[in-house]
């Protein structure tokens, strides 16, 4: 990597600060942007630390709501009984994250954050359009196993996001702060897909740094994750799936969403799925009807139709685990 | 000379073999001989240094002014480089030295015909500084078409990977055996099916490297390697220096697999480097380099035909076979046929690629010939209407393997665990499988050792080979406290020292049963002066005289303790010094080892996930000298094949030619959550090959791992999988493809 400065900040507005000087970047865990340093696919001239920030490792419960400081670590979201309580679903992401050494290091602002791991936009020998490069995406006519099977046209790259799939499912929001003061990003309105904007995968502003993630906590509310690995230790799943919604006297959930993960350029709602599960009451059959509905829109390449199953699967999974007891 | 009975084999099938043994040398060990220290379970005695990093790894040497180097690789598979422009890195401030592969003193290949080929290496005072020093050397590349794909380099019209290959293909042996057309005519049963094995990259923990220091015209190269001496004389050629003037040192290394026999060209360009600075220079793949220039395993293709008579007797074996090698290497895929057989036919081709040469990878060839093999075999059974495991037994001929499946059929429950109904239930389905093999390397001459008794009781053994990692310390520890009737925590080993005797590279598995020996001839030798010392003081013959215990041992009684005894060795000398040799074989009981294992696997349908979640290993290596390492060595050799069989896969961008998972993140190797439960079972069997029974072991353990599971997935969804790795994809297609019928 080449050389850069480090400021590690001690408050949010000075970080804000020093990330007004052109090609500075926010470093929370570090997980992704060493990779990306190592690789040479970003030169930053300034990293600017933010994991030591006061108060933002904190976890706490505000009225009906969670907050997570954007520098929890995800072990220790994987750790907090309140979570594991009354977000399981976000509580089993965090779980089965990567490996234990970087579930210690990296935080949920950084996993949420993170850039795709495609394996052209991680070379710095591979024109890439994701970089800026006038090329066509190199994966749809290359190899794309582990690729995008929805609008993934432009670009074949997945969101690598874990936690992202149930936040999105529990309607979280991304508090930010930044040279306009400080705001609350959906994260329905958060993610920006290839073909709205091919060189980024959120929409915060420069200069704006993410401080909590902040999920609501309704009464009645229920949430589960499933997700599917090639290999078991410290894999990127081949697709996710988190539902959540509020149960109903019936055995149903209203409110509901179901959300893919890994299987497009951002974490993805499958609106048809969300319609097949609503107001019905949860069993194997409605479990099957809905993984169907998930995969309607589906674009998959000729490498990664195998994924297709694997949404299947990870969909009736997640519904299954709602049914009533 | 004397005359002497040799027990041979095991329990179920013992030999008795007369031998003559010379005067003054060991009794070979034989089935009958009592041990105190060999076959027992001693953790190696360098295993507090590894775990808490006093181990020095070449990795991990520092010396004084040491500068730091890296090589630029060349990113086309297939190019001609016009120049090079080093001057801006020249320029940086702490680069030291360059070389570029435009010197005329450029230690590697020039001709770039894969992607990853060195065109420059950069001397820096940091790593650091020498990675940004190898973004301002200017490459000017013409461009040339290249083909990395097996069937497009077959194709009329593909770029040509070699002048000598027109077509990019030649064949390799063939082989043909019986009467084929009778075998055929005599098969009720017949199975013709195509088998494809990936390119498996060797992924070394420790990168290929050395650090090289000159002082004056005497090299010292810390290398890390499975061939100290091969080093040595690599480098010797090359820059024609005198071998007396070069150390090759080894202490600890980090994985070879078969890619570590001599001087890379990391090795070369750190002794050039060093040579032009005048410092000690560190040289190191990083992991992309290491995956393009460390090594790989062919790919293969192979159809094989076999057929049996209606009783299951194997009748013929036809196998056809092409590799991918790369721009170098051979394709043959090992196909030992270790049944009984009528006739046999093989033909095999390399195909020749812009792609990193392959070379030897823990046994060549079998483990993509034995995957095929053993999965026909499978097929052939079920074809018939047999248990798979009942058609080995009737058809395997060899003594060890006919206990070895009776031993995993009890231990692996095989009546009851067999799946009788494959691929009905789910959505997880469970099955097993089996698979059976042999290797054939029993080590041989040219290895010795040296023992040393000090006269304050202090036992040190010496030898200039490397460890690959199998152990080889702990069992010269252990022979030489057996000879001399020692604990072995009590010998201290020393080895990977080109200036103490010369031994053996560590391939074919012949580490042990080569070095093995000859320890025990150099303890032999030092027992032998001791008690000259000993018998001499007490006016006792000698051979009245042995070594129990720690004591020195007269008609059952102890005339002295160790310490003693060394306390009478001659102040003027101080110690003894004793070496010894592997000597010619004696009488192997037989040439080959035999193994089986067993797999079982758990199978999601929905999604076509495998999981491997018990193995039994059960493997013959002669006599066991350390049963926790070989057992370790076992459970290695498992892992090895489970990562072949479901992980492993080297991925090229199909317009680039370019590696796309050069990493650890896409090239996916098994952790601890993919690792099954193994047993494994270290099977004693007296060899009778040398003075120990030694026989190798590292290889043979990998062998069969990935045909077991294959044929567990089998029994497990009663679909076949013919290809590796078996990947979500290729599992879901089978299921689906038997849907579909």
């Amino acid at each position: 990597m080449r050389a850069f400065e480090y400021v590690l900040a001690g408050t949010i507005p000075d970080a804000a600060r020093a990330l007004e000087l052109a090609g500075a970047v926010v470093k929370g865990g570090g997980i992704d942007l060493v990779d990306r340093l190592k690789s040479r696919t970003i030169v930053p001239s300034r990293l600017v630390g933010v994991d030591r920030v006061a108060g933002l490792a904190d976890i706490r419960v505000e009225g009906d709501a969670l907050m997570v400081g954007a520098a929890v670590r995800i072990a220790a979201l994987a750790e907090h009984a309140e979570v594991a309580r009354r977000l399981p679903a976000l509580a089993a992401a965090a779980r089965d994250a990567a490996t234990p050494q970087v579930r210690a290091m990296a935080t949920v602002a950084g996993n949420v954050l993170q850039r795709p791991r495609c394996w052209y936009f991680r070379s710095a020998l591979e024109a890439c359009p994701k970089r800026g490069d006038a090329v066509p995406c190199p994966a749809i006519p290359g190899r794309h196993e582990y690729g995008a099977i929805f609008a993934n046209t432009k670009c074949a790259a997945v969101h690598p996001s874990s936690l992202a799939v149930p936040l999105l499912a529990l309607g979280a929001q991304l508090r930010v702060t930044g040279p306009a003061g400080e705001r609350a990003i959906p994260f329905d309105a958060l993610f920006v897909g290839p073909d709205v904007d091919i060189l980024r995968e959120h929409s915060l502003a420069l200069g704006e740094v993410a401080t909590a993630i902040q999920v609501a906590l309704p009464a009645g509310v229920a949430s589960a994750y499933a997700e599917c690995r090639h290999r078991q230790s410290s894999d990127w799943p081949l697709a996710t799936c988190a539902v959540a919604g509020r149960r109903t006297a019936d055995g149903a959930l209203s409110d509901v969403r179901v959300v893919l993960g890994a299987v497009a350029g951002v974490p993805h709602r499958a609106l048809a799925a969300e319609r097949e599960l609503l107001g019905k009451r949860i069993d194997p059959a409605l479990a099957a009807r809905v993984a169907e509905a998930a995969l309607e829109g589906a674009t998959p390449l000729p490498l990664n139709r195998y994924k297709l199953a694997i949404v299947r699967a990870v969909v009736a999974e997640a519904v299954t685990a709602l049914a009533p007891l | 000379m004397a005359r002497h009975t040799l027990e041979l084999g095991f329990a179920g099938d013992k030999k008795a073999v007369d031998i003559e043994v010379a005067d003054g040398t060991p009794v070979p060990w034989g089935l009958d001989t009592p041990h105190t220290e060999v076959g027992e379970r001693i953790p190696r005695v360098e295993a507090r240094d590894k775990v808490t990093g006093r181990a020095k790894y070449t990795y991990d040497i520092n010396l004084p002014g040491l500068l730091h180097a890296r090589v630029l690789v060349s990113p086309h598979p297939c190019a001609r480089v016009e120049s090079i422009d080093a001057t801006a890195a020249l320029a940086m401030s702490g680069v030291r030295a360059v070389s570029l592969a435009t010197d005329p003193d450029w230690p590697v290949g020039r001709q770039i015909k894969h992607e990853g080929q060195e065109v420059a290496a950069v001397a820096a005072d940091s790593i650091d500084i020498a990675a940004d020093a190898l973004e301002r050397i200017v490459v000017r590349y013409a461009v040339e078409p290249h083909v990395t794909d097996e069937v497009a380099a077959l194709a009329p019209g593909a770029p040509q990977v070699h002048e000598r290959t027109p077509g990019n293909t030649d064949a390799g042996r063939g082989q043909q055996q019986g009467d084929r057309d009778a075998a055929f005519a005599a098969s009720s049963k017949k199975i013709e099916e195509t088998y494809r094995t990936q390119v498996q990259n060797h992924t070394a923990l420790e990168p290929h490297g050395s650090v090289a220091h000159w002082e004056g015209d005497r090299l010292t190269v810390w290398c890390s390697t499975q061939g100290t001496f091969s080093v040595l004389d690599n480098l010797a050629r090359h820059f024609k220096i005198p071998q007396d003037k070069i150390v090759v040192l080894c202490h600890h290394m980090g994985g070879g697999f078969g890619a570590k026999f001599g001087a890379a060209g990391c090795d070369r360009l750190a002794v050039l480097l060093a040579k032009r600075t005048g410092k000690p220079v560190k040289l190191m793949y990083h992991r992309r380099e290491e995956h393009l220039l460390g090594g790989n395993r062919p790919s293969s293709r192979q159809t094989l035909g076999v057929g049996a008579t209606a009783e299951g007797e194997i009748t013929y074996v036809d196998v056809d076979t092409s590799g991918a090698v790369g721009v170098a290497g051979s394709a043959r895929c090992a196909t030992p046929i270790i049944y009984r057989y009528r006739a046999a036919n093989k033909r095999e081709r390399n195909v020749y690629l812009h792609t990193p040469a392959s070379c030897a990878f823990r046994a060549p060839g079998h483990p993509q010939g034995v995957f095929a093999f053993e999965m026909a075999i499978d097929e052939l059974a079920l074809a018939l209407g047999l248990d798979p495991l009942a058609m080995r037994r009737k058809n395997d001929p060899n003594p060890v393997r006919a206990a070895q499946y009776a031993l995993g059929a009890e231990k692996f429950e095989w009546a009851t665990r067999y799946n009788k109904a494959p691929g009905a239930g789910g959505p997880l389905v469970r099955g097993i499988g089996v698979a059976a093999t042999q290797w054939g390397q029993l080590g041989g001459p040219g290895t010795e050792a040296m023992v040393r008794v000090h006269a304050d009781g202090k036992v040190e053994v010496f030898s200039g080979a490397q460890d690959i990692g199998t152990g080889t310390r702990t069992a010269m520890a252990i022979l030489t406290a057996e000879e001399l009737g020692l604990a072995a925590h009590a010998v201290a080993s020393h080895i990977g020292d080109t200036r103490w005797p010369v031994g053996t590279a560590s391939g074919g598995s012949r580490t042990l049963p080569s070095l093995g020996p000859a320890v025990r001839e150099a303890a032999h030798n030092a027992r032998a002066k001791l008690l000259a010392i000993v018998g001499s003081e007490l006016g006792a013959p000698v051979s009245e005289l042995s070594l129990a215990g720690g004591h020195v041992v007269r008609a059952g009684k102890r005339v002295c303790t160790w310490a003693e005894a060394c306390a009478r060795i001659p102040k003027a000398t101080g110690r003894i010094d004793a070496v010894g040799a592997r000597q010619a074989d004696i009488a192997p009981y037989q040439r080959t080892v035999a193994g089986v294992q067993f797999a079982e696997v758990e199978v999601d349908l929905r999604t076509g996930v495998v999981r491997c979640t018990r193995v039994l290993a059960i493997q013959d290596c002669g006599t066991v000298i350390n049963r926790l390492a070989a057992e370790s060595q076992i459970a290695g050799g498992v892992i090895g094949g489970l990562a072949y069989a479901l992980f492993e896969d080297r991925v090229l961008d199909p317009r680039s030619g370019r590696m796309l998972n050069a990493d650890l993140e896409w090239y996916k190797l098994p952790g601890m959550r993919d690792t099954p439960e193994i047993t494994a079972i270290a099977f004693d069997v007296s060899n009778g090959a040398n003075t120990c029974g030694i026989a190798g072991l590292g290889e043979p353990t990998t062998i069969p791992t990935a045909s077991a599971i294959g044929n567990a997935i089998a029994n497990a969804t009663g679909v076949r999988v013919r290809s590796l790795p078996f990947t979500p994809d290729k599992v879901q297609a089978a299921i689906d493809a038997r849907r579909s019928r």
